[in-house]
């Protein structure tokens, strides 16, 4: 049984934890300004459109909320579980000094107080948004019982998806924990679990695809929350749903806590079998050498079914191992790549699919992205995944085989699946089968310079600790400006070839307005001479010019220099970052 | 009655014995000097005590509460684990006040308790630096009174002293000893073995699970035959050698 003071433990767990969150996202300057603004923009936007729209806001007549609202609600709250879930058993299935914790207080006390502190974070992440809005309602639609409901709603709906996902999370890490194929497969299994929570996320969200309208989700009870938020507004809702959704977050509420409880009570107090030898132990608790088997070839063995081909030399083939291991073990590390890949993919894709295009994105978007994705997974910061291994491994292995070994993994395993993938996606494009040839060509060549330029770039941005709070202190992500110089150095250059190829009308336009008109637009707006003349003026000219010449060359002459020029860039910027690296590492002195 | 007594306490791993039934029986206030070589299963002994894993079969309590009973247990121990557990985004103060308000401890009395436990072990003035920026001697200190700020009936100390300077070393030892003569006990598992020599009572030797031996320094040290004396270092070197051929003069001597 859990002390009586539960619940104040719980809250006073949950608030230490959230600062510390804070306190780690305040030192992480990168990752508080990408949060800021994933924050502030949508609330600043949402804002400027109701002001813009007031008196239009103002005077909405009223009418029925639509299924496809409610629908809307349930799949955010579906993703959200996702999310949560993802995160519990990724990031954050055990609290930081767990030992202390679990002999302070109770089980079902540290397990609430991490769903307060979750709950915080949401909320601290969603105020100035839910702020806007309850404003709005108030103001605007002449709701005054906004200020209670909207809130209440929101409330709600953070906390039962940080419920019902940390339930769901648990339950898989309890497998994770228990299952000695589970344990190993973790890596196929979870990616095959994303695939999936994201194909039907986007199903939902883009009924184009599949003729699945958000509407499909009205009948989801969660969604109701949606008759809660608009109560007083002109939107017109159904109290009986605003009523049972109430009633029914809370039997979600307390049935996810019991089952949280439940989870982390086994969870926290089992050892966890080890991924490498069926039905064993973990390596932390078993305290015994010897339960290990002692193949001579078990770093082969804990990559397999992968296998480094026997043709590099042995130290490369070390390296290579060693790369694919750390990425398979902890693929936690590489969930920054998330970050990028919703940022610009879903409002590509969605762009794409609202304009009926999607077959003709898809293959340049595959030739580009995937051996940019593919440059990122092994070798985006290689001395800090070293870790205190570092001084050995400088002193062990040559800078050329440590460099060698890094890029194998991505050329042996990567390049063949790119080439592939974008070869399907060829098949179902509108383009010539010379186009669908050239993009495949293309991925290839992206993916060798991808993977060739990461080392130096993961050498040139190291990171020797770990990221933020609440996160398992092994997770040592790369830097985000490795992230950001590869991802420019990758697929700008990967984007113009693309375009070069299938649409070089399209590049066309886009250079000359990125080195011609666009700079022109911006000097004449700064420049503030009335009679138009002036320095700024005579700049604008100059690149109007620039623009216009661009234009004029004609789009054979610009594939073949243009894009004959990008291309022998690439070989050279990968040569030069090759060497780099291999400088890099002979030299480096670890601090 | 024994503040720590086990019986027959066994954990197995699969195929594997991490503690073999271990027999113990340890009184009010004394140290219990806790050795092995790496390996041998003191760390899981200690998560068995403290309530963090459960026995596969056996029994144990600590003062009295079942080991298995973990919200009995946990008003009545104290841990201080290898790795210190701490977080580097607090200050120590912080930290500190924040363990006591889970303990629900009188706020009044712990304040005074803190700043005195800090003073003693000569962290008062990096009291609100945060932790990320501690040594490892000073962050062994603020785990330390972490363990020690409930005053519990027993303490389990994970290498306490490790990462220490002498001199902090020498403090943690006296407030061992300190500790002890108020009556609480404590449980010392440590590789520095002077260390034992110096605050422990009673000292048992792991091996592969095992109790291979327990007593006092003294008599551990005493050859029964001969009269002669060892060092604890040579006793632990002869009951923990895997050479079959040491384990003979062992059993001889």
């Amino acid at each position: 049984m859990a002390e009586l003071t539960w619940p104040r433990h719980a809250l006073s767990i949950g608030v230490f934890e959230f600062r510390r969150s804070v306190r780690a996202l305040w030192q992480d300057k990168a990752r508080l300004t990408l949060m800021a603004f994933g924050m502030v923009i949508p609330s600043l936007l949402t804002l400027a459109v109701t002001i813009v729209f007031a008196d239009a806001i103002r005077n909405i007549e009223e009418f029925a909320v639509p299924d496809m609202v409610r629908g809307m609600v349930a799949l955010f709250w579906l993703f959200g579980v996702y999310l949560i879930a993802q995160r519990v058993v990724s990031a954050r299935p055990r609290i930081n000094a767990e030992s202390l914790m679990l002999t302070t207080v109770s089980a079902r006390t540290v397990a609430f107080g991490l769903l307060v502190a979750e709950m915080l974070r949401i909320l601290a992440y969603a105020g100035f948004p839910i702020l806007v809005l309850t404003g709005v309602s108030v103001f605007l639609l002449g709701s005054p019982v906004s200020l209670i409901l909207l809130p209440v709603a929101a409330v709600l709906f953070a906390a039962t998806v940080v419920v019902a996902g940390s339930a769901v999370g648990y339950a898989v890490a309890l497998l994770v924990a228990t299952s000695p194929f589970v344990a190993r497969h973790k890596t196929i299994l979870g990616t095959a679990a994303t695939l999936l929570a994201m194909g039907g996320y986007f199903l939902f969200l883009y009924p184009q695809i599949s003729g699945l309208s958000q509407a499909a989700l009205a009948w989801v009870p969660i969604g109701w929350l949606a008759d809660l938020a608009v109560v007083g507004t002109p939107f017109v809702g159904s109290s009986l749903r605003a009523v049972g959704v109430i009633a029914g977050s809370a039997a979600l509420l307390i049935v996810g806590g019991l089952l949280v409880e439940r989870e982390t009570a086994v969870f926290w107090f089992i050892e966890p079998v080890s991924p490498d030898t069926e039905g064993s132990v973990s390596e932390q608790t078993a305290e015994k050498e010897n339960l290990r088997p002692a193949t001579r070839d078990s770093l082969a063995a804990a990559v397999t079914p992968l296998v480094v081909p026997r043709f590099v030399s042995t130290p490369v083939q070390r390296v290579a191992e060693w790369a694919l291991m750390r990425t398979r073990r902890d693929p936690n590390r590489l969930m920054f790549l998330l970050i990028p890949v919703f940022a610009i993919g879903s409002p590509l894709v969605s762009t794409a699919v609202q304009s009926g295009s999607i077959g003709a994105l898809g293959a340049p978007l595959t030739a580009v992205a995937l051996p940019w994705l593919v440059g990122s997974l092994f070798a985006m910061n290689p001395l800090g995944d070293e870790g205190a291994v570092l001084p050995v491994t400088l002193t062990a292995v040559s800078g050329d085989h440590y460099v060698r070994g890094l890029i194998v993994p991505g050329l042996v395993f990567g390049l063949p699946i790119i080439l592939l993938v974008t070869g399907l996606a060829g098949l179902v494009s509108p383009y010539t089968i010379g186009e669908q040839l050239g993009l495949v060509i293309l991925s290839g060549y992206l993916t060798v310079v991808a993977v060739t330029i990461s080392p130096a770039i993961g050498m040139a941005f190291p990171r020797f600790s770990a990221i933020s709070v609440g996160q398992s202190r092994d997770v040592l992500p790369p830097r985000m400006t490795a992230v950001a110089v590869h991802a420019v150095l990758v697929l700008l250059p990967g984007a113009l070839l693309a375009a070069l190829l299938v649409a070089p009308r399209v590049a066309r336009t886009v250079l000359a307005g990125v080195f011609g008109f666009v700079p022109t637009i911006v000097l004449e707006l700064l420049n503030s001479s009335p009679d138009g003349i002036g320095i700024l003026s005579t700049a604008a000219g100059a690149f109007r010019a620039v623009g216009e010449n661009i234009l004029a060359i004609g789009l054979d002459q610009l594939q073949i220099i243009g894009g004959g020029a990008t291309l022998i860039g690439g070989i050279l910027c990968s040569y030069i970052l090759y060497q780099n690296a291999v400088h890099r590492f002979n030299r480096y002195v670890p601090l | 009655m024994p503040r720590i007594e086990t019986s027959e306490l066994t954990k197995r791993y699969g195929e594997t014995l991490a503690v073999d039934r271990l027999d113990l029986s340890i009184s009010e206030g004394s140290v219990y000097g806790f050795l092995g070589p790496n390996g041998a299963g003191k760390t899981t002994t200690m998560r068995l005590l403290t309530g963090l894993t459960r026995p596969t079969s056996g029994t144990g309590s600590i003062a009295g509460v079942p080991i298995t009973d973990r919200d009995g247990l946990r008003p009545h121990l104290g841990y201080l684990p290898e790795e210190p557990p701490l977080y580097e985004q607090a200050t120590a103060y912080e930290q500190l006040e924040y363990v006591a308000g889970l303990r629900d401890l009188p706020e009044r009395a712990t304040q005074e308790r803190i700043n005195t436990l800090l003073d003693e072990l000569d962290l008062t003035a990096d009291a609100t630096t945060r932790i990320a920026d501690y040594s490892k001697g000073m962050r062994q200190k603020t785990a330390y009174i972490q363990a020690v700020l409930h005053e519990p009936d027993v303490v389990f100390l994970d290498e306490p002293t490790s990462g220490l300077d002498p001199r902090a070393a020498r403090t943690i030892r006296e407030m061992i000893l300190d500790l002890a003569d108020s009556g609480t006990t404590v449980f010392l598992s440590t590789h520095i073995l002077p260390v034992v020599e110096e605050v422990a009572d009673t000292v048992g030797i792991l091996s592969d699970g095992q109790l291979v031996a327990e007593g006092d320094p003294e008599t551990l040290t005493q050859r029964a035959e001969t009269g002669d004396t060892q060092t604890l270092e040579d006793v632990f070197l002869e009951l923990t050698s895997t050479d079959p051929a040491a384990d003979v003069e062992a059993t001889d001597g």
